[in-house]
């Protein structure tokens, strides 16, 4: 049994970098930049676990087994 | 023509034959009573194989059905995830949208950057890509989890 992982799941994290002559207000949008990537990685890197936890579950319950914790 | 002179008429093929016809006939009147000639129990046999078969048969197919509800079940709780993970990344890109814009707009957004303080900057984004190469926004980096242009404007020096 598989459940479909979405294709964002899957790609690495983007990382928010300064240009060549940054200003103010570079830093300041990078800053920004990069705590939404943080929030935005984090869900990924969630769906990506709870889709294997998920996966576990329904293959446990078709064998009526029972996991021992990980 | 008495019984005695149809027995000492017979040859020892109309012997044979007369011995065959009676087991027959004994054979079938057994039958119709309900006689049955099974030693060995074959048809026990035969009847516990059947039900055996019956069996495993109920159970794949309700193996099957289990495994098809549990599917559908799985797949329901799959998009609601994925539909939390959608609605969560709008509402980020449209919070930092917000926020770079307000950046971008600040009085002192073109002021530049101290140089020393902009090579400390730079010097950092280039470790954090030379230890992470595939993020986002280093070189040679794929296409990055999280949207949005990972850098904010041309002339990155991560690399």
């Amino acid at each position: 049994m598989r459940l479909i992982l979405p294709e964002a799941a899957t790609r690495p994290c983007a990382l928010a970098t300064l240009p060549a002559d940054p200003t103010a207000g570079d830093l300041d949008a990078a800053y920004a930049q990069r705590g939404a990537q943080i929030v935005a990685c984090d869900g990924a890197r969630r769906l990506a676990v709870e889709t294997l936890l998920a996966e576990r579950a329904m293959q446990d319950a078709q064998y009526g087994l029972k996991r021992p914790p990980d | 023509m008495s019984p005695g002179s149809i027995l000492r008429a017979l040859t020892p093929w109309g012997w044979l034959a007369a011995g065959v016809a009676a087991l027959a006939l004994g054979v079938a009147l057994l039958g119709g009573l309900g006689f049955r000639w099974d030693p060995l129990d074959l048809q026990q046999k035969r009847l516990e194989t059947t039900r055996t078969q019956a069996r495993d048969a109920v159970a794949v197919a309700t193996a099957q059905a289990d495994a098809r509800r549990l599917e559908t079940e799985g797949a329901a709780a799959q998009a609601v995830r994925v539909d939390h993970y959608q609605h969560r990344t709008t509402a980020v890109e449209r919070a930092t949208a917000t926020a770079v814009s307000q950046a971008r707009s600040a009085d002192d957004a073109d002021h530049p950057l101290e140089h020393r303080r902009a090579d400390r900057l730079h010097g950092h984004d280039r470790e954090l890509c030379r230890l992470a190469p595939d993020l986002g926004g280093c070189t040679g980096a794929a296409d990055p989890a999280g949207g949005g242009d990972a850098t904010l404007r041309p002339g990155d020096p991560a690399g």
